[in-house]
């Protein structure tokens, strides 16, 4: 009886031993220190204005979740290599992917910490009334934002890293990923018009911003969706990525993986759909004038 | 010379890297205002496929053969000869939507590349088999960061934004700075190969 108990323990005691090195290793990473410290940097100028702290989302999602990826990928990569060189592991590659995937807790509170910052300084330095909050847009709807776009990419960027680190184990697979990624977020930001209904399938994309209007090419505006459920997209689609990684392991059953897949896909789709169709379905126009 | 560069310069990853920085100017010409950003993510893949012509991955094997590391650096960078050519063309069709600063964006490219040949360069004559690992994706990362973000632009303008009308960042301090890096980067790249004695090339081929 106890033998069994212990032999079930075992994978779990492996698992939170990787899972504590992979969180030191990952809180160890050049890459994740130098984007930490440059969004720290970020932090020590006054923020927009128009829309206080709310439109620096861009340095936590750069800063730890596009560095995140590299960061991920290259742990990725390691975890294999030391597995290659020591011969026969007793621990799955499986195993391995749901410990780096616990480093995630890293960016996870990097995010927190930014986003702590980030409402501190928009309570601190409140945004002017021809920016955002403006009309129906609410402070809850800003923070819902600020977490999305911030919190959530430093997550988010970390697990495309895991993925690519997975299925793309090439060199120059993460960086050639990274300007990808940047060239599609700025496409689905919401700055193209035709794009703008449809930009919250993308990853990463503005709710308010000085997009513009005739006559005034900064005039807030507040793009139709949903933040609340578009975070809960994004939280979809991270377990879909992480269980995505995990199904790399052919060498055990990946039936019940699929199967999981499916269904986070599913939700997915169904919080995709929410967040495109709720929230404010007609772009909201500031009626004050920017002044720029 | 020309055989030990085919073989030993990593042309795929080159050509993905070039295409990348094609593509990548091609839509800042079409859309320059609102895809500036992607200018500076086009500096930092040229730097990091400078950085990747570099790699030795067989150091170990390499490093004792008679042909000395100046040798093999000047046969690798035909394979940097391939990133610059791709840089100036791009930047060459590409100019009439760059602000009337095409030259400028070119120093940008060529400071980089010159200065991740010269780091590479510094890190083989070091002994680093392969410096490209650490580095390649931090310098795009980095660039893309310093691109989309812009920290501290009024101090340190890296990549002003598109006319530099506004708080864009100022195109006369950029020049400098891009040209000050340039000419570090020749220094170092000399003094990295001056490390290995390049005045012995072609003493030690016997």
């Amino acid at each position: 009886m106890s033998a069994i108990h212990t032999e079930r323990r075992q994978p779990d005691a492996r698992l939170a031993t990787l899972a504590r090195k992979d969180i030191l290793r990952y809180l160890r990473h050049p890459a994740f220190l130098i984007g930490a410290a440059l969004t720290v940097a970020s932090c020590l100028f006054r923020p927009d204005e128009q829309f206080s702290s709310a439109l620096q989302v861009i340095a936590p999602a750069a800063g730890l979740g596009l560095f995140g990826m590299i960061v991920m990928a290259s742990l990725t990569r390691s975890s294999d290599a030391a597995a290659a060189a020591a011969g026969t592991v007793s621990t799955s590659q499986r195993t391995r992917t749901l410990a780096l995937g616990c480093a995630l807790v890293v960016p996870f509170a990097a995010g927190l910490v930014w986003f702590a910052w980030a409402v501190w300084a928009y309570n601190h330095w409140p945004a002017a009334p021809q920016g955002a909050p403006f009309g129906d847009i609410s402070d809850t709807y800003m923070y819902a934002t600020m977490f999305d776009l911030g919190v959530l990419a430093a997550v988010g960027g970390p697990v495309v890293g895991l993925v690519i680190g997975r299925w793309l184990p090439r060199r120059g697979a993460a960086p050639i990923a990274v300007v990808v990624m940047v060239l599609v977020t700025i496409v689905m930001q919401g700055i193209f018009e035709p794009l703008r209904y449809l930009r919250l399938v993308a990853p990463w994309t503005y709710f308010v911003g000085p997009f513009g209007t005739d006559g005034d090419g900064d005039r807030t505006l507040a793009l139709t969706g949903s933040p609340y459920w578009y975070g809960a997209y994004l939280v979809a689609l991270c377990t879909f990525g992480v269980l995505f990684a995990m199904l790399r392991d052919e060498e055990h059953s990946r039936h019940g993986l699929k199967r999981a897949l499916a269904v986070v896909g599913l939700v997915a789709v169904v919080f995709c759909t929410l967040a495109i169709t709720g929230g404010p379905q007609e772009v909201l126009v500031n009626p004050l004038p920017s002044g720029r | 010379m020309l055989r030990y560069a085919f073989r030993a310069v990593p042309w795929w990853r080159l050509a993905a890297a070039t295409g990348l920085v094609l593509v990548l100017m091609e839509v800042v010409r079409r859309w320059p205002w609102t895809m500036w950003p992607l200018q500076g993510c086009a500096v930092g893949v040229v730097a990091a496929a400078t950085l990747w012509c570099f790699d030795e991955p067989s150091a170990d094997i390499v490093d004792v053969t008679p042909r000395p590391l100046a040798w093999r650096t000047a046969a690798r960078a035909s394979g940097v000869l391939l990133v610059a050519q791709a840089w100036g063309a791009t930047v060459l069709l590409a100019r009439s939507s760059l602000f009337d600063h095409a030259s400028d964006v070119a120093l940008q490219g060529f400071a980089a590349l010159l200065a991740a040949a010269s780091f590479a360069t510094w890190r083989r004559a070091g002994g680093t088999a392969v410096p490209a690992r650490a580095s390649a994706a931090l310098v795009v990362v980095v660039a893309a960061f310093c691109g989309l973000v812009r920290p501290g632009f009024d101090l340190l303008p890296l990549f002003p934004y598109a006319d530099g009308s506004g708080n864009a960042g100022d195109w006369a301090t950029s020049r400098v700075l891009w040209a000050s890096l340039a000419g570090v980067a020749v220094v170092g790249l000399m003094t990295a190969l001056a490390d290995v004695r390049w005045w012995r090339w072609g003493g030690s081929q016997m």
